[in-house]
């Protein structure tokens, strides 16, 4: 069931002099929604039209749902979605057309187009303006109608170019919502974005800087890794004693006092809380308070990108 | 605030480029096409006397810049075929009794012109005239308006054909620049390349459409000029048609070329701006291509517009059939083939 539905390999992309994608190696399972998360500039964008069939690679490979996107881009477009950063359908078009156009363009038969843009729309919510021109929309429904054309197809795969850039916080749940239905219908997701609040929802990230990438891992893994394991904090009525004993333990990386508690850093959070609770009431130590402390991902972001040896941008 | 503008200006080095250079391209165009009077009409003799008097006459017209005695015939029908066919603009006749009449009393001799072209026609009589007259004044001149065209010389009729040609060449070009640029410029390209649809199929959906478009155009501006200012069709409907499609498909091929060098539209309208004016006055359109600098004449030869116009006039005018506008047929065909292959070798299905 880990079949690789984007697989990449040293994709390196060259403008003049400069480096948009650097030797850039990922692989992305089947169901999983797989974040690809950078500042601005980072090379997200290049990234996904080279996989989108839309630009060349300077060197290395990407195969995309089976099919090498520099030999066969049209089979690996014929099964993938695929949503731009700008928006880009027709104005002059209703929402109808613009579905029925992308619809018969990717050979989807008649009476299926109809079908799917039924289901799509009614996902999406804009049933009710479907006569209406493209144009006419605002912002907010032109982003539901561009994520309903990518879906008309029906693709394996979606690319979504920064799906929710420059939409309001209410807009962009939503989005995740019809993001998650999808995935449970067996849809993978490669999404671009440089939110980390949004990050936090995929099931892996990548992290990208300057065209390289930087850590791969599950939201989870990456903060273990750049923290260099969990951080934990502890309340007790005896912060002193605390701090003796804990330091000793060799579940314990790191230790350090901070306002009213003790901060450790753990391997995991999960099994050496319960332990180390017991440790200190064997030793008489009331344990006030425990709780897992959550690095934000930004911290964990720039964290790696520093280890990495990277002058940040964000 | 005007230094800001002319920042703007200068750094858009498009429009900055267009301000300096098409003033004086314009000018340089129009003063090398159309200074001084008409020169170098093609011309035909027909002397029928062939006395000593009569090459010298011919030798006195020789001397002017107006004629370019080019042809030397026996009888007037292969005069008037060489006119027919575009070969030549004017006849002058000079009848058996030439030396003679002259020796006697008074001689005449017949100019004949190509209605087609009034420009020509009217500065070749008072030439000939002129050199008629210093000659000998015994000697004078009878234009013949025997021209089989268009015999008022009606400006209409040389105009109208010339512009059906003129409208295809610019409309169709700046309507499929625009619509590809466009499709640029609001980015909905990255979305349709992004599906399986090939770039031929891109390509053809617009040319078609234009096309289309091309022939409205053409047959409401015919119907104009025929129900309204009576021009009269005299050749074949369908080879007209022929030319239409072959002209068109030239035309909607360059603007897909002048598209591929432009990110947005406006950038393909001030490409095309240039084109469109050395086209026009460069063409024949106004005035006939023999009578400008021969700095410039290379350049008419190469403009598809001169052979389209040249074979509009001869069909539509003169009723010319195949053979007559096959030159221009294969200059055409040629131009378009190459236009379209490069159209379709610059139309690629990528980004960048």
């Amino acid at each position: 069931m880990t079949r690789d539905v984007v697989q990449t390999s040293g994709l390196t992309k060259k403008f003049g002099g400069l480096v948009a994608v650097d030797h850039m190696d990922l692989s992305v399972n089947a169901g999983e929604i797989f974040g690809f998360l950078g500042p601005n500039g980072a090379g997200k964008t290049t990234t996904v039209r080279i996989l989108c069939g839309l630009m060349m690679p300077t060197s290395g490979t990407a195969t995309v749902v089976g099919h090498d996107v520099v030999t066969e881009p049209e089979e690996v477009k014929q099964r993938i979605g695929y949503m731009p950063q700008a928006y880009g359908l027709y104005d002059d078009l209703t929402v109808d057309e613009n579905l029925e156009f992308f619809g018969s363009i990717y050979r989807v038969p008649r009476d299926e187009r109809r079908k799917r843009a039924d289901e799509i729309l009614q996902l999406v919510r804009l049933e009710d303006f479907r006569k209406h021109y493209a144009g006419q929309l605002s912002g907010g429904m032109k982003r539901r109608l561009s994520l309903a054309v990518s879906l008309i197809h029906n693709p394996e795969l979606l690319i979504l170019d920064e799906p929710t850039a420059g939409i309001d916080p209410p807009l962009r749940r939503i989005f995740w919502q019809y993001f998650r239905e999808l995935n449970k219908r067996g849809v993978t997701f490669f999404i671009n974005t440089h939110y980390m609040d949004e990050a936090e929802l995929c099931d892996r990230l990548a992290l990208i800087s300057y065209g390289k990438l930087v850590s791969l891992g599950s939201p989870t893994e990456l903060k273990r890794k750049a923290v260099g394991g969990e951080r934990v904090e502890f309340v007790t009525a005896d912060l002193r004693r605390t701090g003796e004993i804990l330091k000793d333990s060799e579940l314990v990386r790191e230790i350090h006092t901070s306002d009213g508690g003790i901060q450790l850093t753990v391997e995991e959070a999960a099994s050496a809380i319960p332990r180390l609770t017991s440790l200190l009431r064997e030793h008489g130590v009331e344990v006030l308070q425990v709780r897992q402390l959550q690095p934000s991902l930004e911290d964990v972001f720039i964290k790696l990108v520093e280890d990495a040896g990277e002058r940040t941008r964000l | 605030m005007t230094k800001k503008e002319v920042t703007h200006l200068i750094r858009n080095r498009r429009v900055f480029a267009l301000t300096l250079f098409m003033p004086l391209l314009l000018m340089t165009i129009v003063g090398l096409a159309f200074s001084g009077e008409v020169k170098h009409i093609t011309t035909v003799i027909v002397n029928k006397d062939g006395g000593p008097l009569s090459q010298k006459f011919i030798d006195a017209l020789k001397v002017s810049d107006t004629l370019r005695i080019r042809y030397y015939e026996d009888d007037e029908p292969q005069a008037e075929a060489l006119v027919r066919d575009g070969l030549a603009k004017v006849v002058i006749l000079i009848p058996s009794t030439f030396e003679d009449d002259l020796k006697s009393s008074k001689a005449l001799i017949y100019v004949m012109l190509d209605g087609s072209d009034p420009v020509s026609a009217g500065a070749v009589a008072p030439v000939v005239q002129g050199i008629a007259l210093s000659f000998t004044p015994k000697l004078s001149v009878q234009v013949e308006r025997l021209v089989m065209y268009n015999p008022s010389l009606r400006y209409i009729d040389f105009i109208a054909p010339a512009i059906i040609g003129i409208f295809l060449q610019i409309f169709p070009m700046i309507l499929i620049s625009m619509a590809i640029a466009g499709e640029r410029e609001r980015g909905t390209i990255e979305q349709l390349i992004a599906t399986p649809v090939s770039g031929f199929e891109i390509l053809f959906g617009k040319l078609i459409v234009y096309m289309g478009f091309g022939f409205l155009s053409a047959t409401t501006m015919l119907i104009v000029a025929v129900y309204v200012f009576s021009l009269v069709v005299r050749g074949s409907v369908l080879l007209i048609a022929l030319f239409l499609a072959v002209f068109l498909t030239a035309s909607l091929s360059l603007g897909t070329l002048v598209s591929a060098g432009s990110r947005t539209q406006m950038q393909a309208v001030q490409t095309i701006m240039p084109v469109i004016y050395i086209m026009i006055f460069l063409s024949g359109t106004f005035y006939p291509i023999e009578a400008m600098s021969p700095l410039v004449q290379p350049i008419s030869y190469i403009l598809p517009l001169t052979y389209m116009i040249h074979a509009l006039r001869s069909v539509i005018v003169k009723g010319a059939g195949l053979e007559v506008v096959a030159k221009d047929f294969i200059f055409l065909s040629a131009y378009t083939i190459i236009m379209l292959v490069m159209a379709v070798a610059v139309f690629r299905k990528k980004l960048e």
